[in-house]
């Protein structure tokens, strides 16, 4: 937390080596975030650009007032909810009763590499709906609390906490099907 | 299925990889956005210049030349200036630390700090075979005598003094406090030489505390951090950062063949009568009769070897010569009291027993009236137009 803070203000105060240090630290658990709630390397992969560009951009007026991590998370959760919702209105099948998305093959210029067990898990994922999906992501990969993640959804704790619980289940389910079959 | 724990597990462990070449793509574009940010307002959203030039492997082979050519550019730009946040970086990443600490400035006792976590290990000058090992979280010291081999593990009830837990704990704090105010920006003010070299001086503060950093001009390593508050100055120099600190170090345990006792200092009751009679122990067994040329927090520490000798052979009770010895400390750390308030002091060559000539005066906080102390340790309210001149 404090080697945050002093990152931020090394930051804000031009320091590229500092710029350099909260890209390498955060990246890869950004990527691992947007790619797990949407199901879409290409789409992870412009938003993490995206909060990391927006993050350069607003170095001057930017404050830190929790974690550093807790921010750009919550960054990459409203890109993604939007892209979601463009998607949802773009398909005529919604997301949340879409067919399972396989990850994209490999393209050359792919930022994202998934293994086999993530590609697995995101398929498994696509399946849950969008709240619950967030709820395991965030919980779970995010290391966000039950509290963090209520207040990003704008629900009440037990509802967050429930939404985890549903998609925790389901996905128990999921797995266990594929792995039965 | 699944065990719940096994679906946790299976999340946690689903890793993704991200590919170096747009990781690094994505850096340089980033560092010239943070260029482009500096001179310009905020520019309209651009499309990802990365993938526009990762896309063809031709422009993927000549962006691998730019970027090493980027990286060896970007090290030579950052290594060579200093700036103040390359200064004070170790002060907030590093685990452990060593400091000389010198009360009251040059020439004034030295202890050395070790810390590591909320555990210090301070050796002074003033006691060369005394180890302190202090743990600011629980207020617990485990006092070590080296050469009669007794330890004393004191309770300390009251809060720690903020600048005694540990002096670059209350650094980084003020640090911290004066970068959440978006104009702070601190800047090089002036160079000063500095045991034979070069140093650049940033001071940090305002007149009540004060905090003045000098770094190396060639290398932006810390040389010195100087400290005031009030009327204390201290000094800390001679930094090492994440030196091995056992654990055995700054143990609360006493080593074996240690006699342990147990005993209390109770800092949160701090009164007047602790001045009072810390003026007494003063003139009455470490001068001759008179009072002490300044009353500050250094000038006790540098007295603690004579202290020691001159209390130490008196033929009275140790309950007693314990008792002298509290009221030295509680005297000393009264002072600190003393700094939040309006005070002076004029008890300089004052004798002892001096009923007529007042010695200490200061305004507690929301009084009206002044408590004088006098030369006979007699204490009055007196308004403002009748203190002494």
């Amino acid at each position: 937390m404090l080697e945050d803070k002093l990152l931020v203000w090394r930051f804000k105060h031009g320091s590229k080596e500092a710029l350099c240090h909260i890209y390498e630290k955060y990246r890869d658990d950004l990527l691992r975030i947007a790619a797990g709630l949407l199901n879409e390397t290409s789409a992870a992969e412009d938003i993490v650009h995206d909060v990391f560009v927006v993050f350069v951009r607003s170095a001057k007026h930017f404050r830190l007032t929790g974690s550093l991590r807790g921010y750009l998370a919550r960054c990459v959760v409203n890109r993604a909810r939007n892209a979601n919702l463009s998607r949802q209105r773009r398909q005529t099948v919604s997301m949340n009763n879409a067919e399972p998305i396989a990850l994209d093959s490999r393209r050359p210029d792919q930022w994202i590499i998934c293994s086999e067990e993530f590609s697995q898990l995101s398929n498994a994922m696509a399946v849950l709906p969008y709240e619950q999906r967030e709820a395991v992501i965030l919980h779970i990969q995010g290391g966000m609390k039950f509290r963090e993640i209520a207040k990003l959804q704008g629900v009440s704790d037990k509802t967050a906490q429930s939404r985890f619980r549903y998609g925790l289940t389901k996905l128990r389910s999921i797995l266990h099907s594929e792995v039965t079959k | 299925m699944r065990p719940a724990d096994e679906t946790r597990q299976f999340i946690k462990n689903a890793s993704i990889n991200s590919n170096p070449e747009v990781n690094e793509a994505v850096l340089k574009e980033l560092l010239n956005e943070m260029d482009k940010s500096k001179s310009m307002p905020c520019s309209a959203r651009q499309p990802n210049i990365w993938r526009i030039i990762m896309k063809s492997p031709v422009t993927k082979l000549a962006a691998a030349v730019v970027l090493i050519v980027g990286v060896v550019i970007f090290s030579l730009i950052v290594s060579p200036g200093v700036t103040f946040a390359d200064v004070i970086k170790p002060l907030f990443e590093a685990k452990t630390f060593a400091y000389d600490l010198l009360v009251g400035g040059e020439g004034g006792p030295v202890a050395r700090d070790h810390v590591s976590g909320n555990r210090i290990r301070r050796t002074m000058s003033t006691g060369p075979n005394i180890v302190l090992i202090i743990d600011a979280d629980a207020a617990k010291l485990l006092r070590l005598d080296t050469a009669g081999k007794t330890a004393a593990l004191v309770d300390i009830a009251g809060p720690l003094e903020k600048h005694a837990r540990d002096y670059i704990a209350f650094v980084r704090e003020t640090i911290e406090r004066l970068m959440a105010d978006p104009n702070f920006e601190p800047k090089e003010q002036f160079q000063r030489q500095i045991d034979g070299r070069k140093a650049i001086v940033y001071s940090l503060g305002n007149d009540r505390e004060r905090i003045t950093i000098l770094a190396d001009a060639e290398t932006g390593a810390l040389v010195q951090i100087e400290l005031e508050w009030g009327r204390e100055i201290c000094i800390l120099k001679n930094f090492e950062f994440n030196i091995p600190i056992s654990e055995n170090q700054i143990s609360l345990d006493p080593p074996a063949g240690y006699t342990m006792r147990r005993t209390q200092m109770d800092f949160s009751k701090l009164s007047e009568k602790d001045l009072i009679e810390s003026l007494r122990v003063w003139a009455k067994y470490l001068r001759d009769g008179t009072f002490p040329p300044q009353l500050l927090k250094q000038e006790y520490i540098k007295q603690i070897p004579l202290f020691r000798q001159k209390i130490g052979g008196l033929s009275i009770p140790d309950a007693e010569k314990e008792q002298l010895g509290n009221y030295f400390i509680q005297g000393m750390m009264f002072i600190q009291i003393l700094n939040e308030m309006e005070w002076h002091y004029a008890g300089a060559g004052v004798k002892l027993g001096d009923a007529e000539t007042a010695i200490v005066w200061y305004r507690p906080e929301g009084s009206e009236t002044y408590r004088v102390i006098y030369g006979d340790l007699s204490v009055k309210d007196v308004s403002e137009e009748n203190l002494p001149k």
